[in-house]
């Protein structure tokens, strides 16, 4: 069995990511997202269900429809990437193996994974609500020093202290 | 005069006087995939044995050249689907065109299958070493065919290049192996393809480097191939799902997996898979879409 690697300082991680979304703009024109691949992968599953509701939409009708291809935006080929990179990553540290990850607290299997399913709804309706999650809002839009992207930083800061103090025990 | 304005339509102009060649679908990109991949089931358990003198220990390696000979079949029948004629199929085999990189691969595809008989049979009447030998020679051809192929259609931009045919090689002993790989193996067999797959991405990533130097360098026609695969449409899918998943990150794998004497995960052999049957598709969607009608005539 390979030793694990330590996880690298979090500042560090933050500095080579900032690298990463400079990168990106240089190479593809375009900075970092993620809610954007899942939106589309969510109308495209909207599209095989039910394509003529989907084209005829104001919102979903501008990703899919005849001629178009939804899946065919830089974010889904990022994230595509962000999942090679991630695999490589933990591979190269020795700790890829299959398994559920939580907090300190053991719960069942399936209660983690509703519980990760219930905030990842949470956090999709919420990024479509705000035009863009942590990675479209926070890094590429303060990149770019867009008003709206700051304003959401600071609320996504003030709102986890703000739930903070309802959760934290769950951590300890 | 009457004023009248007569229009006349000339040369290129006419519809269809270039030809349509946009034609193949799903089945013939699919078809080169498993035709690869039986390429490198043919040659790798049969250099192994050569190397070392003895048969391989694991099961599925010895099966190798009927797993070829049954996924060759599959990909024949999607070759069966794509055409046009279909109770005609016969007439390749009444005749062989030495020009015809398509009749060499229809008596090609006839040979696989007694060599691969005879390659897992192992018959004591046959000399080993030259049914071994004959096996590699048979995969060889199997795999460089199925680039020449495209390779002599100098119709079209995108396929005019002679080193298709290696290139696919390379990429069929990749798949061969990862496909191998995924199979339940002998730890000194899998070590010997994990190393004989990293080899053959290298070979793959020249060889795809050798293709777009080409292209680069070339004629307009040329030009015009290399704007296909590396910015227009299919540009995402060649860089994301060719070059980086099918190819650079499987290798960062597999060397980190010899280097680091790191243990086997199935990540890497599933990729070469992905990017092997992603760049049969690239390289013949991307090759229908290079046309000379972008030139005006």
């Amino acid at each position: 069995m390979t030793q694990e690697k330590p996880f690298w300082n979090p500042y560090v991680g933050g500095f080579v990511l900032g690298l990463v979304l400079l990168g990106s703009f240089l190479v593809v024109g375009n900075g970092l997202g993620a809610s954007g691949a899942a939106n589309r992968l969510g109308v495209g599953a909207a599209y095989l269900v039910a394509p003529e509701t989907v084209a005829a939409h104001e919102v979903f009708g501008e990703y899919a429809g005849p001629g178009k291809n939804v899946l065919d935006d830089w974010l889904v080929f990022e994230v595509l990437g962000v999942f090679l990179g991630g695999a490589l990553g933990a591979y190269s540290a020795g700790r890829m193996r299959r398994g559920i990850q939580g907090g300190p607290r053991p719960l069942a299997p399936w209660k983690r994974l509703a519980f990760a399913f219930a905030g990842g709804l949470l956090m999709g309706v919420a990024a479509r609500l705000a035009r863009g999650c942590t990675s479209g809002q926070a890094l590429t839009g303060g990149a770019l020093l867009s008003a709206g992207s700051w304003a959401f930083m600071m609320m996504v800061f003030a709102g986890g202290y703000l739930a903070a103090p309802f959760l934290r025990r769950q951590w300890r | 005069m009457d004023p009248t304005i007569v229009e006349t339509v000339h040369g290129r102009a006419n519809p269809l006087v270039d030809p349509t060649l946009s034609v193949w679908g799903w089945e013939i990109p699919v078809y080169l995939f498993l035709g690869g991949l039986a390429a490198g089931l043919m040659i790798l358990p049969a250099a192994l044995e050569l190397a070392r003198g003895r048969r391989p220990d694991s099961v599925w390696v010895r099966l190798g050249p009927l797993l070829a000979a049954a996924l060759l079949s599959l990909g024949m029948g999607a070759l069966f689907l794509d055409l046009e004629h279909k109770l005609y199929v016969w007439r390749f085999y009444l005749a062989f065109k030495p020009a015809s990189p398509m009749s060499w691969g229809a008596w090609i595809l006839v040979l696989v299958y007694p060599v691969a008989f005879l390659a897992w049979w192992d018959p004591a009447w046959l000399p080993r070493r030259a049914v071994l030998w004959t096996a590699v020679a048979a995969g060889g051809a199997l795999g460089i065919y199925t680039g020449i192929l495209l390779g002599a259609m100098a119709a079209r931009p995108g396929w005019n290049s002679a080193v298709l045919g290696p290139l696919f090689l390379a990429s069929g002993l990749s798949t061969g192996a990862a496909l191998l790989l995924l199979l339940p193996l002998d730890a000194r067999d899998r070590h010997a393809l994990v190393r004989i797959d990293a080899v053959a991405l290298v070979a793959e990533a020249a060889l795809l480097g050798v293709l777009l130097i080409g292209f680069a360098s070339g004629d307009r026609t040329a030009h015009l191939a290399f704007e296909h695969l590396t910015t227009r449409n299919w540009a995402s899918a060649f860089w994301s799902l060719v070059v980086v998943a099918g190819i650079s990150v499987p290798l960062a794998f597999e060397a980190l997996e010899i280097r680091r004497k790191l243990a086997f995960v199935a990540v890497a052999p599933v990729l070469v898979l992905v990017g092997g049957l992603s760049l049969r598709f690239v390289l013949v969607l991307s090759g229908q879409a290079s046309s000379f009608d972008e030139f005006p005539g």
